[in-house]
Parts: structure tokens; C-alpha cells; sequence
């Protein structure tokens, strides 16, 4: 069985380095980066189906690096991991082109089913 | 004992005045008719014989002068009092009943006719101006005037003497003016303090009232009592009294001119009527009338000039009190800048002594500018009404002081200048400037602390804001992850541990919920993230949710971004002026529009609430208030409230925008 391929930017290590070794036991995790210049960049060099970004990031923010990457062509899945529960922001992520949306905190039980759910083309918001 | 006496005194007093209101009137009204006694004895020796009438008739005068110092309520009193004395003093004169009765009818009459309308005339009865004067004469003439008709009238019907009717109305006319302007001012002035002052009198004044009355004598009896004078000096002899009645006039007043006048006119009388000094004329009718001519002119003349020296006196005292109360230093100068008269509280505050400038030119004493100065100031104050007004300042030795120059043209080619030392009001003024500077300094001083405070207020929430969501609420949610880990790795059978593990993530969950909506009441995550229309929806969601207030919002922001510090300010600014539609309008609804206009962002938010006085509302120094000018004054922008009551409310912030 093919293992869905990930890239996760998040500017937190410690919550990136927590989710880590919860995702290698499902996927395939591409890389980590921490910013949104670098996820733009990660995402043209490996290619992932799948992108989980945070909101808030140094740099470039999120919703500024997913759009810049659906400029480049790019249409890898993306799901945003955030602390932000705010509904206009949910709104926003959507109008990016983003696929899911789930908050950092539900992470844990919800994150691996909303990648699958995503990977294979349902759009999911959890929280 | 002593106890006894006490009482008894007491007993004394308190019986002297409850008859006190009786025994005033009663000791007046004894000596009123005594001095009518006497007065008529007097008057009857001043008789020409054979004629009926009196040269000078003292009673009538008497009885005038006791009606105008007592009150009205007594007349009555006094004119049956003065009845007797009346009687009396004719008995043994061979005059029949009837005409003396007469006689005290007509002498009561004209005592009536001038007290009464001196009185009205007067309000106040005292001799001390030339209007009192003028009136006195003036009523003493009419009294005595329309009282002879009713004299001579009786003395025709009682058949009494042989003088035709005119002959007696002129004698007793001519004798009761007399009599009125010598006794009347005599009693009067004595009565009102002259007897107080005989006591209280220098001895100096003693001896020269002491001079005057052997002078009046000497004299008196030298011009009116000798036969060998007249034949040669006769028009000099009346002169020689005038300079001994101007000094009494003079030095001592209206007390002292009436009691020499008095002296002369006895004399002049007396003379007359023993055929010696000036007035020895063909009959002693013409005696009696250029005698009585003499006096009263000289009565006139005399009771005018007491007065005018009085009034003179007075005013000059008033001026000097003025100028000794006025703490500023007075120059008389001619119109050229001579100095010619100096007042000055004290002679230190002058630039140099009277001795040394009186005379002089101000060119040669003050400093040539402001010698110049003055002059110009001179010149002009000649030609206008105005003051003129000159500020200066001089170097008085140890110190500069600073004056104030009033210059007032006097006309007759003089002006009045009035300097007054300003140095300590304007050191006040200075001192007050000084403190006003330094009020606003520490007032704007105040407002810039007053912004940084909201600046690093607000980059202080923002950090906790972060800090608490992107950290420490990350770090729980970390945990939270973690803790789904180790659930994952347990077998379902264990379902024990898993469900204990569920409700710990949970508590996990709902302690960084909380801390999210703590760092979202810090600072609004949205605003950075998605800018302030966003923001702003965002929290007007929130509010109307919470008050039940309607608000509408319109934005026409165009595309580009709007600078953060700007963002977050017009947020607040919204925010705290949504929190006063709440509070205070008791609107259903609001409306806030955001729009660009001219370079600057212009947020407008009304309601259709009660309104509030923005002045009264101003003064109480609402926070809110304070706290959204602060914000917008920090980024150069304005803030205006429309608002009366029952009219809404409509805030307007403008915020310039630059690059």
C-alpha cells in the first residue's frame, strides 16, 4: 500500500517534532519547514499530496504561502493545522484552496483520518 | 453697704431715663424761654425811642433757632413755653395785653415760617455749604418779610405808638433779617459741637481766639463807639473791622465768624443808638436803617464766605486723603515736561529727591529716550481727553523697576501724570507665564507618556497574546497529541486506561481554549492575519451577539493594505466606541462605515441613541474618551463627536495614511 506523502510546515518544533512520530507511523512524512517561503519552496522540490500548514508563521503566513502555491501550479492537498479557531479565518482557508482545517488540539485523534479523507478527495474541516 | 449704694445709683438711673424723654424737652424748653426772656430784654434796650420796633429783635431769632435744632414733635411745646417768657418780658414795658399778645402771634409766625421751610428746603440743618447759606438767607428774608405785614398790622389796629403803618412794617423787617442771619448761625454752629471743641482746643488756639476778641473790642469801640473819628475818616471807620472778621472767618470757621459778627453788630448798635461812630444819621429811623443795611450785608458776605472756605477746606482734604491712600507717586508738569509739583507716599520710590528736580525740565533729569517719551506723551495728552498711557522701567540703584505712566492733560497748559511701580506685577506676571510654560510642558510631556503607555500597552498584550496562543497553547496541544499517541499504542481491550487517557486529553483541549480566548481578548489574531474589515466583522459578531445591538457595517477600503499601527488603532477606537453605544446611547442599532478619503482612513460610528452634552461629557474627563483621542493623536489623527441629547451620537476618527 502506497504511503500518502506529507509535507508539514510548522514554525512550532516542539508541536511539529510531537506530531512527527505520530505521523511516520501512517505516512510518509517528506519534511518539516517552518516557514511559509520554505513551504513554498519544499512543495516544488518534493511534491507532496498532502501539505499541513499553520496559520501563523514567520516570514510568510500560511494563507499567503498557499496561495502563492496554488500561483505556481501546484495542487497538492492542503489541510490547515492551526491554534485558531476563529470562523472567518476557517472561511479564509477555504477561499485558499485549502481541503481541511483542524485545529492543533484535536490533532491526535483527528489528523490521521482527515489526511486520508483529504488524500482521497473529501474536503474536511475538524476541530 | 456698698451694696446699697449700688442700688440706690441704679435705682437713680433707670428713673432718669424712663422720664428722660420728658425731661429733655422740659430742660430745652426752659432755657429756650429763658434766652427769649433775656433776648427781648436785649432787645428793648436796642430800641430807638420812641419808635415801637427793636433796632435787632433777638426772641423771634431765638425761637428760630430752637425750632431748627429740635424735633418737629416738640414745637408745640417750645412756642407755649417761650409764652410766658413773652409776658413776662413785656410787663413792665407799658404795653397793653392785647398787643403784647399780638406781638406773640407775629414772633411765633415768622419763627414758624423759616424753621419750616428751612427745613424742607434743607433735610439737614446745618450752615456748612453756600447752598445751606444761600437758603438761609433766602428764608430768613421771606419769614421776616411776610411776618412784619401781620406786625404792623396789629401794632395799627391796637393803635400802639404813632409810627405809620410802612414805617413799622420796615423797622421790624429790616431788625428780624438782622436779627436772623447774626443769632441764628451764632446758636446753630454753637450748638452743633461748638461747645465740644472749646475743650478739646490747643492752648495756642486760645491765645489767638483771646488776640481776636481784644482786637474785635479795640476796634469795635474805635469805629462805632467815639465821636472824634468820624468827623474826619467816617467811610474808613466801617472798613476797620473787615480783616478782624476775615481772620475769624478764616481760623476759626463759621463758630468763629459768627460770634465776631455778633461783637460788631452790638457795637455798631449800640453806637447808633447813642449817636456815635458812622451811623449818626438825621433822624434815628435813618440811623436804625443804615446801620441794619450795614450788618446784614456784612452778615451776608460773611456767612457766604465761611461756607465757600468750608466747602474749599473740605475738598481739599478729601483730594489730600486721596492722594495719601493711593500708593502711586503723582507729577504735576507743564506741557513743556517742567516738573512743577511731586506727591509721593514716600520720597525713597522716587529717582532723586523733589528739591532736586522741582523746576526742572524732564530732559534733564530722566534718560534721554524716555525724556523723550514723556514729551511726545505731553504733547498728546494737550491735545486729547485720553490718558496716555507709558510703560518703563528704571535703574534705581540696587534694582530695575518697572512703571506704569498715566498722563492726563489739566488744561491751562499743565498735565497730571500718575506713576505707579509695576515691578511686583510684572515679576507676578512673569512668574505666572513661567509657571504656564512649564504647565504645558509637563501637559504635553504627560500626553506623550500617556501615548507611549498605550503604545507599549499594546505591543505588551500582543506579545502575551502570542506568546500564550502560539506557545504555551501549542505546547498543551502538543501534549494533547501526544497523549492520543500513547492511546493509539494501548490495545482496545484496555478500555479502562483509554478512557482515563480521553478525559485527560480533554482537560487538555479545554485549558488551551481557554487560554485562546484569553489571548484573543489581548489582541485580535484576526486583525494581523486577515486585516481590520475581517477583524472588525469578526468582532461585531461577537457583539451583537452579546448586547443585542443591531450594527451595520460598510467598508470601502480598495485593495491596498492598510499599516498595521493604523489597523489596530482604528480597531480599538471602533471597539471602545461600540462599548459607549452599549453603555451609554440605549440604541437598537449602530452603524459603522470605514472609508479612504484624501490620504486617511476615516471610521465613522453612529447610533440613534439619547446623545450626551459632548462639552459637560468633555469636562468630566471620560477615560474612553481620553484613551481613543490618546490612540489617534499618536498616529496624527483627529477625533469628533457629534452628539446633543435626544439627537444620537456620532463619533468620527480620522487617521492620516502614510507610506
Amino acid at each position: 500500500m502506497n504511503r500518502i506523502r506529507l509535507l508539514l510546515a510548522d514554525d512550532h518544533m516542539l508541536f511539529a517534532e510531537g506530531l512527527q512520530s505520530l505521523l511516520h507511523d501512517e505516512f510518509e512524512l517528506l519534511g518539516t519547514v517552518g516557514n511559509g517561503k520554505d513551504l513554498v519552496e519544499a512543495t516544488l522540490r518534493l511534491d507532496p499530496e498532502v501539505i499541513l500548514v499553520d496559520i501563523s508563521m514567520p516570514v510568510l503566513n500560511g494563507f499567503d504561502a498557499v496561495r502563492r502555491i496554488r500561483k505556481d501550479g501546484h495542487n497538492a492537498k492542503v489541510i490547515f493545522l492551526t491554534m485558531h479557531d476563529d470562523e472567518t479565518l476557517v472561511a479564509e482557508a477555504f477561499r485558499c484552496g485549502a481541503s481541511g482545517y483542524v485545529l492543533k488540539q484535536a490533532a491526535g485523534e483527528e489528523l490521521v483520518t482527515a489526511i486520508r479523507e483529504v488524500a482521497q478527495g473529501t474536503t474536511t474541516s475538524r476541530r | 453697704m456698698s451694696e446699697l449704694v449700688v442700688g440706690t445709683q441704679s435705682h437713680r438711673v433707670s428713673l432718669i431715663s424712663r422720664y428722660r424723654h420728658i425731661l429733655r424737652p422740659a430742660l430745652v424748653a426752659l432755657s429756650v424761654s429763658a434766652a427769649y426772656f433775656f433776648g427781648a430784654k436785649v432787645g428793648f434796650a436796642l430800641t430807638f425811642q420812641p419808635h415801637p420796633v427793636s433796632t435787632l429783635w433777638p426772641p423771634n431769632s431765638i425761637l428760630l433757632a430752637a425750632l431748627l435744632l429740635s424735633p418737629v414733635r416738640w414745637w408745640w411745646f417750645l412756642l407755649l413755653a417761650v409764652f410766658p417768657a413773652h409776658l413776662l418780658s413785656q410787663l413792665n414795658a407799658d404795653i397793653p395785653l392785647p398787643m403784647m399778645f399780638c406781638w406773640f402771634i407775629s414772633n411765633c409766625t415768622e419763627a414758624l415760617i423759616e424753621a419750616s421751610l428751612f427745613r424742607y428746603l434743607s433735610k439737614h440743618v446745618s450752615l456748612d455749604t453756600s447752598y445751606r447759606v444761600g437758603i438761609f438767607i433766602l428764608v430768613a428774608i421771606l419769614g421776616s418779610f411776610l411776618s412784619s405785614f401781620l406786625d404792623a398790622g396789629f401794632v395799627v389796629l391796637n393803635q400802639f405808638g404813632t409810627s405809620p403803618y410802612w414805617d413799622v412794617f420796615r423797622m421790624r423787617f429790616f431788625s428780624n433779617v438782622l436779627a436772623s442771619l447774626t443769632l441764628v448761625p451764632l446758636i446753630v454752629t454753637w450748638k452743633r459741637g461748638g461747645l465740644r471743641s472749646l475743650t478739646t482746643a490747643p492752648p495756642q488756639r486760645y491765645l489767638e481766639a483771646a488776640l481776636l476778641a481784644a482786637g474785635l473790642l479795640i476796634v469795635g469801640r474805635l469805629s462805632f463807639g467815639t465821636r472824634e473819628l468820624v468827623e474826619n475818616t467816617t467811610p474808613a471807620l466801617l472798613y476797620l473791622p473787615l480783616p478782624l472778621l476775615l481772620w475769624a472767618s478764616i481760623r476759626f470757621g463759621p463758630r468763629g465768624s459768627s460770634a465776631s459778627l455778633l461783637v460788631i453788630a452790638f457795637f455798631a448798635i449800640w453806637g447808633a443808638i447813642n449817636g456815635l461812630g458812622p451811623f449818626t444819621g438825621a433822624t434815628p429811623e435813618q440811623s436804625a436803617v443804615s446801620v441794619q443795611s450795614f450788618l446784614i450785608l456784612a452778615a451776608m458776605m460773611l456767612l457766604f464766605l465761611t461756607a465757600v472756605m468750608r466747602e474749599r477746606d473740605e475738598i481739599s482734604q478729601h483730594n489730600r486723603a486721596l492722594l495719601n491712600a493711593h500708593p502711586d507717586m503723582v507729577f504735576l508738569m507743564s506741557n513743556e515736561g517742567v516738573y512743577l509739583d511731586v506727591h509721593a507716599r514716600d520720597c525713597d520710590n522716587l529717582l532723586l529727591h523733589p528739591e532736586l528736580f522741582l523746576g526742572k525740565n524732564v530732559r534733564e533729569v530722566m534718560p534721554p529716550q524716555l525724556a523723550d517719551e514723556v514729551t511726545r506723551c505731553l504733547v498728546r495728552s494737550a491735545s486729547t481727553d485720553e490718558p496716555q498711557v507709558l510703560e518703563y522701567s528704571l535703574d534705581m540703584g540696587d534694582e530695575e523697576r518697572h512703571y506704569e505712566a498715566r498722563l492726563i492733560g489739566m488744561g491751562d497748559d499743565k498735565t497730571l501724570s500718575i506713576v505707579r511701580d509695576v515691578t511686583d506685577r510684572q515679576v507676578a506676571s512673569q512668574a505666572l507665564k513661567d509657571s504656564q510654560h512649564k504647565l504645558n510642558q509637563s501637559h504635553t510631556h504627560v500626553r506623550s507618556l500617556l501615548g507611549r503607555l498605550i503604545d507599549v500597552q499594546e505591543s505588551e498584550r500582543r506579545r502575551i497574546s502570542r506568546e500564550l496562543h502560539d506557545d504555551l497553547s501549542q505546547k498543551i496541544a502538543t501534549l494533547s497529541v501526544a497523549i492520543s499517541r500513547l492511546k493509539r499504542r494501548l490495545p482496545l481491550s484496555d478500555t479502562e486506561i483509554i478512557n482515563e487517557l480521553d478525559d485527560l486529553r480533554q482537560k487538555t483541549n479545554s485549558l488551551t481554549n481557554e487560554i485562546r480566548r484569553l489571548s484573543h481578548q489581548l489582541h485580535p489574531a484576526v486583525l494581523e492575519h486577515l486585516g481590520l474589515v475581517t477583524a472588525l466583522e469578526s468582532y461585531i459578531g461577537h457583539f451583537q451577539d452579546e448586547e443585542q445591538i443591531d450594527v451595520r457595517l460598510t467598508a470601502e477600503l480598495g485593495e491596498e493594505r492598510v499599516p498595521f499601527q493604523t489597523s489596530i488603532c482604528i480597531y480599538r477606537v471602533a471597539v471602545e466606541a461600540l462599548r459607549n453605544v452599549s453603555r451609554h446611547s440605549g440604541a437598537a442599532s449602530a452603524a459603522i462605515s470605514l472609508r479612504r478619503e484624501n490620504a486617511s482612513l476615516e471610521l465613522r460610528v453612529s447610533d440613534s441613541g439619547k446623545g450626551f452634552d459632548v462639552n459637560a461629557f468633555r469636562k468630566g474627563g471620560g477615560l474612553g474618551l481620553v484613551s481613543i483621542e490618546e490612540r489617534l493623536r499618536l498616529l496624527h489623527g483627529t477625533c469628533e463627536i457629534h452628539s446633543s441629547p435626544q439627537k444620537g451620537t456620532t463619533l468620527v476618527a480620522r487617521v492620516p495614511l502614510t507610506n
